[in-house]
């Protein structure tokens, strides 16, 4: 019902400041994949099915703005008020659409018009409580306050105001009817009502000598097919004859007011589904102890850091099954760019690639990520690598296939974009993998971009005065306990190796005594 | 309305759960051919008489004497009792008989089944009154003239007339009068079933017919759909109605099942007394004392259980025990030790529980607890060693035994030697005795006997099973000092001197 002119203030999403969609890159399938990133999609979609979460994942914004805009919100609706009060509005209008009247509404009088009176009830209780309780929530944020104030200038116009006064007079007169039916065989009257006794109280009277413990209710609950039938249209048609002038009202009712839901809290339903979603799914982390924070995200600086950051969909995971979740730390200064990643399998090397990549990710779109503290790029994308199990025919083939993604993995980066490469070339010889993955580092040192890469070669730790190498570590009294922790170090080279093989006593020396001569 | 029959108060008195002992206290005292004996082939009566023995002990001396009280009731009139338990039994098979199978759950058949239901039930609560009315005035106990001044009170002639009347009116027999409201939608909600008295208002009904004469509709014959809908309505009307008649159905039903349940106990005891009486086996109602009070005497007590299970006549036992803490028994084997120990077990089973003992007098003061500890012959699924086995046990019971329980040993500690056996049990006894637990201790442990003997504690009373000169058992037990060796250790020395003898020196 907004006429472009009257609209009170530049309101118009809570996502996005300004009524102009924000600039934004769409996100590659390959990534969410590999980074996990779909499983948390997955699970925040979840929370809200009713509404198109997964989408407001894949458009990534890509100026400051809107991402400190979206951090102010989600501040916001941190606290419980906030929440409640956006998560109420999503439930009540969702009830209102129930009540919407429907095309085959029409083939039955006053049942259109009956639609329309329940929705705009609804949708009354929906704003007016939007209002109040967002007030009540004081928001700091420029979105929420944005709302508030739209909120305000709303229900203060004709419109609003009209719409609540005759639906709320049209349904008390329908609600205060009392009507009789009695049924014999195939015959129903209608009569007005006289208060008749009800039959239940009577016969707990005559029986109430033998009263013992309660007991289990003996009917099945009866389910009513919701909506409207040819017997209770007839009914219906029998008690507007009793009360002319309500019904006469409520036809009224329904031509006056068609179509009064407000586009722009149209949008903002649509819209909030995913900030409450994303902080549902952040509640029980939080509740566990997982440290989350807004990351500083700058679109310049590209010495970035985090303490104590983890991958969420793992964390999610674990918390879940109450198990300890190992935090990381990461930090690049001056012209370093790249992490390289070495050390023991199932160390925990991918997952740190991944919440390298999540975090840049979700900061991106605004979200709070899991880290104490952060100080991230804001990317012109995220791209990745992980090695692939499935199509392996040959060696060969395989590695062509994993050139191929490569070049497109590099021709769709530019000195903006983040790269995550876990793996890659495992599957070649160690001189073939060496070359190629020294070629890959040079393109991306070339670029200058940032990332991480996760190797067994030793040697990419080393490869220029941009990266950084990173040991996942392991336990010095028993090594063969991993402690997930990645450490900022030269790689181990056989250490790891020996020590396992002292463990199980197959050392040179340990084999010589073992096996007699 | 209650039924108060095993209980002034408690409306569960079979309630509470068997102690977990209760089980091996069964095995060790054969209670269940005492229950069997009650069953009369009867599963029924066999479970209800097997509870009452199982949670004996929990029944307090009030409780005692007031089942005591209507026990006589129907010693005295055995007929009318089993006529009343016979009654509560047809109830609830003719309940069985009638609906097996066919319960649905929707409102409108709930509402028919139940008021067939209580329609079969008012039957059986005037044939109640008519045996209420018969008895009142033979039976004396403070239950069952309570009892029948309940039902002639409750069920007088004016509610039973009132209850047919809405029985009657609940038939529906002129339709289904339903209010309702316009919920969302236009849906009719709230459908709340009315009271048809036609009568009183049918003036003012008529009149507003008059003013809304197209007030009323009739589906089309063929309009199966509209057909369910209608159903569906007055479904939701009956819902509530169903309910509380179904619950009320259930609440009448619960009386006979719970008058089924207490009489139960009782008509066991008549199968049991007549049983007995037939074998000439001499019964009476035990003289029960307050806990503590350290009674017992008793004349020609036996074993019912083995009265039940031999034809011979069965020797009873006579003692006074009063302010005995502890009884040793000792003696030859096969001496009737061990039948005794059980006697003494069951009587005091049965005498909690209410019921008449097999003795001709009996006295003794209620026991907080009733333990046994038997040694096993054998088990087969001991997995550790006896003595193990037997102290676990042992150790089980410990957590359980308080002041004025009763423990019941039977050769405990036999299962290692003599020396460390009476040291155990030495241990245990007076442990036990300065806990205030009564104990009756069968034993082969002289060294532990003779020094108990020693003491002279006027608490502790000895009983030995007896022989006569020739060596005829007489399965009494007569209060006699243990003896300074088995007769095992005759033989034994007489073997092995003889031996010795012969051996050239």
């Amino acid at each position: 019902m907004t006429v472009a002119g009257v609209e009170p203030i530049g309101f118009a999403s809570i996502l996005h400041p300004g009524a102009e969609k924000s600039r934004e890159t769409l996100a590659t399938s390959d990534c969410f994949r590999d980074l996990n990133l779909d499983a948390i999609v997955e699970g925040v979609a979840a929370l809200r099915p009713e509404a198109d979460v997964a989408s407001h994942f894949w458009a990534i914004p890509r100026d400051l703005e809107t991402v400190v805009y979206r951090q102010d919100v989600m501040r916001d609706l941190e606290s419980d008020a906030a929440w409640r009060a956006a998560d109420t509005f999503c439930l009540r209008m969702r009830d209102m659409r129930v009540r919407w009247p429907r095309a085959e509404d029409d083939r039955v009088r006053y049942q259109r018009a009956r639609g329309l009176l329940d929705a705009a009830r609804r949708y009354v209780e929906a704003v007016r409580n939007l209002a109040r309780d967002l007030a009540a929530a004081s928001p700091a944020s420029a979105g929420v306050r944005g709302l508030r104030a739209y909120l305000d200038t709303y229900l203060g116009g004709e419109a609003f105001r009209a719409l609540e006064a005759e639906s709320g007079r049209v349904a008390d007169e329908l609600a205060a009817i009392r009507y009789v039916v009695r049924v014999r065989g195939d015959r129903v009257s209608v009569q007005p009502y006289t208060d008749e006794s009800e039959a239940t109280p009577i016969v707990e009277r005559v029986f109430e000598r033998f009263r013992g413990a309660a007991t289990r209710n003996r009917c099945e609950k009866v389910v009513r097919d919701g909506g409207m039938n040819h017997v209770q249209a007839q009914i219906v048609e029998r008690v507007a004859g009793l009360h002319p002038a309500t019904f006469d009202a409520l036809e009224a009712f329904g031509t006056r007011h068609d179509g009064f839901i407000d586009p722009v809290l149209e949008r903002f339903e649509r819209e909030v589904p995913f900030c409450l979603a994303y902080m549902a799914y952040l509640a029980p982390l939080r509740a566990a102890g997982l440290p989350l924070c807004y990351p500083d995200m700058s679109p310049e600086r590209k010495d970035v850091a985090a303490h104590d950051a983890c991958d969420l969909a793992l964390a999610a995971k674990l918390v879940g099954q109450l198990a300890e979740v190992v935090l990381n730390d990461f930090e690049l200064h001056g012209a370093e760019r790249v992490f390289v990643v070495t050390g023991p399998n199932q160390g925990g090397k991918t997952t740190f690639a991944r919440a390298f990549g999540q975090l840049h990710v979700l900061g991106a779109l605004g979200c709070p990520v899991p880290a104490r503290e952060a100080r991230l790029y804001l990317c012109d994308r995220v791209v990745t690598h992980f090695e692939r199990v499935e199509h392996v025919e040959t060696l060969r083939g395989k590695l062509h296939d994993d050139l191929v993604r490569i070049r497109d993995v590099l021709d769709a980066a530019t000195s903006d974009s983040i790269f995550v490469l876990n793996e890659i070339f495992s599957s070649a010889t160690s001189a073939d993998a060496l070359l190629l993955g020294r070629r890959v580092l040079a393109r991306i040192s070339e670029l200058d971009a940032l990332g991480v890469c996760v190797t067994f070669l030793d040697e990419l730790t080393t490869f220029d005065e941009k990266t950084v190498s990173l040991v996942a570590g392991i336990d010095p009294a028993d090594p063969t306990e991993r402690t997930f922790r990645l450490e900022r170090r030269p790689a181990d080279g056989l250490a790891y190796a020996l020590a396992i093989a002292r463990k199980h006593r197959v050392t040179r020396t340990h084999l010589l005594h073992r096996i007699r001569s | 309305m209650k039924v108060l029959l095993l209980s002034r108060d408690a409306t569960d008195a079979l309630g509470s759960e068997p102690p977990p002992h209760a089980d091996d206290v069964a095995r060790d005292l054969e209670l269940d051919t005492l229950w069997n004996a009650m069953g009369g082939g009867d599963e029924f009566l066999r479970d209800v008489a097997r509870h009452a023995l199982l949670t004996a002990t929990a029944t307090d001396l009030d409780t005692v004497r007031y089942r005591q009280g209507v026990l006589g009731d129907c010693l005295r009139n055995p007929g009318d009792a089993r006529a009343l338990y016979a009654l509560a039994v047809t109830t609830l098979d003719r309940k069985r008989r009638g609906w097996l199978g066919v319960l649905s759950r929707a409102p409108s058949a709930v509402v028919n089944q139940a008021v067939a239901h209580l329609q079969m039930l008012l039957e059986m609560l005037v044939e109640l009154r008519t045996i209420a009315d018969r008895c009142a005035p033979r039976f004396s106990s403070e239950g069952f003239t309570a009892l029948f001044e309940r039902v002639q009170r409750e069920l007088d002639d004016a509610y039973l007339e009132r209850v047919q009347a809405q029985l009657t009116e609940l038939r529906l027999r002129r339709g289904t009068l339903l209010s309702a409201r316009l919920g969302d939608g236009n849906e009719g909600v709230d459908h709340v079933l009315r009271r048809d008295d036609g009568g009183q208002r049918a003036w003012k009904r008529l009149f507003a017919r008059l003013g809304a004469a197209a007030s009323s509709f009739r589906l089309h014959p063929r309009d199966d759909a509209g057909a369910r809908i209608l159903a569906g309505m007055v479904n939701e009307g009956l819902e509530d109605v169903a309910n509380a008649l179904a619950a009320s159905a259930d609440h009448v039903q619960a009386f006979f099942v719970q008058l089924r349940s207490e009489l139960a106990f009782y008509v066991g005891c008549l199968n049991l007394h007549d049983t007995l009486a037939a074998r000439g086996q001499a019964t009476c109602l035990p003289d029960a004392s307050p806990a503590g009070n350290r009674d017992l005497r008793f004349t020609g007590l036996t074993d019912p259980c083995l009265a039940l299970h031999t034809s011979a006549a069965v020797v009873g036992n006579t003692i006074e025990a009063d302010g005995t803490d502890l009884i040793v028994v000792t003696g030859a084997n096969q001496g009737g030790k061990t039948v005794f120990l059980r006697s003494l077990g069951v009587a005091q089973t049965m005498m909690q529980s209410g019921m008449f003992v097999a003795a001709e007098a009996f006295r003794s003061d209620v026991c907080s607890g009733l333990f046994t500890h038997f040694r096993r012959e054998e088990d087969p699924s001991m997995a550790h060693g006896k003595l193990d086995e037997e102290l676990a046990r042992l150790s089980a019971l410990a957590d359980r035994l308080g002041p004025d329980a009763w423990l019941l040993c039977n050769e405990s500690f036999a299962a290692t030697n003599q020396r460390e056996g009476s040291e155990i049990a030495r241990q245990v006894v007076s442990a036990l005795l300065e806990r205030r637990v009564r104990m009756a201790f069968v034993t082969h442990l002289t060294e532990f006997a003779l020094e108990l003997h020693q003491r002279s504690d006027p608490s502790t009373l000895f009983l030995r099973a007896d022989r006569l000169q020739d060596g005829t058992r007489t399965f009494h037990l007569v209060a006699a000092p243990p003896l300074e060796t088995g007769f095992g250790e005759d033989v034994y020395r007489e073997v092995f001197e003889s031996y010795r003898s012969e051996e050239p020196s």
